[in-house]
């Protein structure tokens, strides 16, 4: 079967594409020429273009809605249909949670797409592993910004001084029930909205 | 913060704008709500995370949640629906060739249009126009595009026009590359548009769940209707966290004025019948529902 990966990230398209060259060079059934989408071109074209058997897409991917409509492109009569296995919701749950999930044209091979789509598995499980504790880390700074910036308007605006802003800061947080970066987000969208009673 | 923990899915649209109030201003905890609010890139992932239990509740678009129910598309998944969150707010914009034309019917043979998603009000309400415009079902084809994605595929002339929501339409317009021809408020006076839903094991476990997501939903559509806090909420909305949209746009298109998405408040947001009924049929006339018991789904949607 013809594999077409489509990923946001090239390098972890290469991987991919590695691992399953080797898997079939092992003789693992079902996997034949292996290609990859250009990031940026929409989806749906391309598998009209190329008529693969089977797809692995990053969930990322915001044109994948494309995909499933692929069947009413009139010159293209090929149905697309999301890879489900009835009878494993664990293996589905284990995909989409790590990100990734495939599509089988034309009713391609179902049985053999199982262990395609393990392959993909494990390896956007290692990389948004990796993504989250990324993600974790910009979230603090980010709320780090947020919050140091909201006490400068303060200071410079109401001449607070900082722990007189930090501690305005905290009492709006607790009042309202809202995280501290959320409150200095709030003020820094809509400083004048800040002062009286206003949204309570 | 304790609270009924509840994942929430969105996408980046206008009409998400109430959830991401809700979640600044803290309304899901004075709702006794521990809300997580997920911006999703793609209707799939909404469907699918809501299918394998990723995601609580989603903004969804009803004949979506029509086709899980059915199982028309991935996993049959039960839903409830907690709310109707807004009306109106989707354009069809038509690139200037066609919109130039006073017979449409006639020049259109073989064109194709996009919409956001085979399953989408928008897919229902561009064939409800082009058949009022003479458009034989067929002699059109519709294919699905990411609504950022379709203003370049209209100056390309890969697409003869689209059905999107706001602000897409006006962004289009505003860029020259097409004319917005009518507006979804105009097509369909007061359609239902973005519903909420509820995954049905998260909601018969909490029977009280549904009401406490339209009252944490209706406070941040109360402050929508304020015109004094428009310009701060667009602000805080146009953050890259949030919309990442222009503010000066999003400011304007919440006042649901112009075609605009329209925020239910109160009992308002209430599920209703009658929003589910104008899907189905049109659903139906579509041929989306062959060989399916939609009256099923209707019942199972509206469980309360």
């Amino acid at each position: 079967m013809d594999i077409l990966i489509a990923d946001t990230d090239p390098a972890r398209a290469e991987t991919l594409a590695a691992r399953l060259a080797v898997q079939a060079g092992a003789g693992q059934a079902g996997v034949g020429r292996i290609r990859i989408a250009p990031p940026l071109e929409n989806l749906a074209l391309i598998v009209a273009a190329e008529r693969p058997d089977i797809v692995i897409v990053d969930m990322a991917r915001a044109d994948r809605d494309s995909l499933e409509h692929l069947r009413s492109i009139a010159a293209h009569q090929m149905p697309v249909m999301l890879f489900i296995d009835e009878d494993d919701p664990a293996f589905m749950e284990e995909a989409i949670s790590a990100g990734v999930v495939s599509y089988h044209v034309n009713a391609a091979g179902i049985t053999d797409i199982k262990p395609i789509l393990r392959s993909a598995i494990a390896l956007y499980r290692h990389a948004s592993a990796r993504d989250v504790r990324l993600a974790a880390a910009e979230a603090e700074l980010s709320d780090r910004r947020l919050i140091d910036g909201a006490k400068r308007l303060l200071m410079r605006r109401d001449n607070m001084s900082e722990p007189a802003a930090h501690r305005f800061l905290q009492r709006r947080a607790m009042e309202r029930q809202m995280r501290l970066a959320d409150v200095a987000r709030a003020l820094l969208a809509a400083p004048s909205a800040g002062e009286s009673g206003d949204y309570a | 913060m304790s609270g009924q923990r509840l994942s929430i899915g969105i996408l980046r649209l206008l009409d998400s704008a109430p959830v991401l109030i809700a979640r600044e201003r803290g309304f899901f905890a004075a709702a006794g709500l521990d809300a997580t609010v997920l911006i999703e890139p793609s209707w799939a992932n909404i469907a699918d995370k809501l299918a394998y239990g990723m995601l609580d509740a989603a903004v969804i678009l009803g004949p979506l949640a029509m086709a899980m129910s059915l199982g028309l598309r991935g996993r049959a998944t039960g839903l409830r629906l907690a709310a109707t969150l807004s009306r109106n707010g989707n354009a069809i914009v038509l690139a200037n060739r066609f919109a130039a034309q006073p017979d449409l019917a006639s020049g259109i043979g073989g064109a194709r249009f996009a919409v956001v998603h085979a399953y989408s009000n928008h897919d229902l309400l561009l064939r409800d126009w082009l058949a009022a415009r003479g458009v034989a079902p067929g002699a059109a084809t519709i294919v699905t595009l990411p609504p950022a994605d379709m203003q370049t595929a209209l100056a390309r002339g890969s697409i003869a026009g689209f059905c999107a929501g706001a602000p897409w339409g006006a962004l289009a317009a505003r860029a020259g590359v097409g004319s917005l021809v009518a507006t979804s408020a105009a097509i369909a006076p007061g359609h239902p548009e973005k519903l909420v839903v509820i995954r049905e094991e998260i909601a018969a476990a909490n029977p009280m769940l549904a009401a406490a997501l339209r009252d944490a939903l209706g406070a941040a559509t109360d402050l929508c209707h304020l015109p004094e806090y428009r310009a701060g909420l667009a602000a805080s909305l146009a953050s890259p966290a949030n919309l990442d949209l222009p503010a000066e746009l999003l400011a304007e298109s919440l006042s649901g004025e112009d075609g605009n998405p329209l925020f239910m408040r109160g009992v308002e947001l209430r599920p209703a019948r009658a929003d589910l009924q104008w899907t189905i049929a049109r659903m139906q006339r579509a041929g989306h529902l062959a060989g399916t018991d939609p009256a099923a789904a209707e019942r199972s949607l509206l469980r309360q």
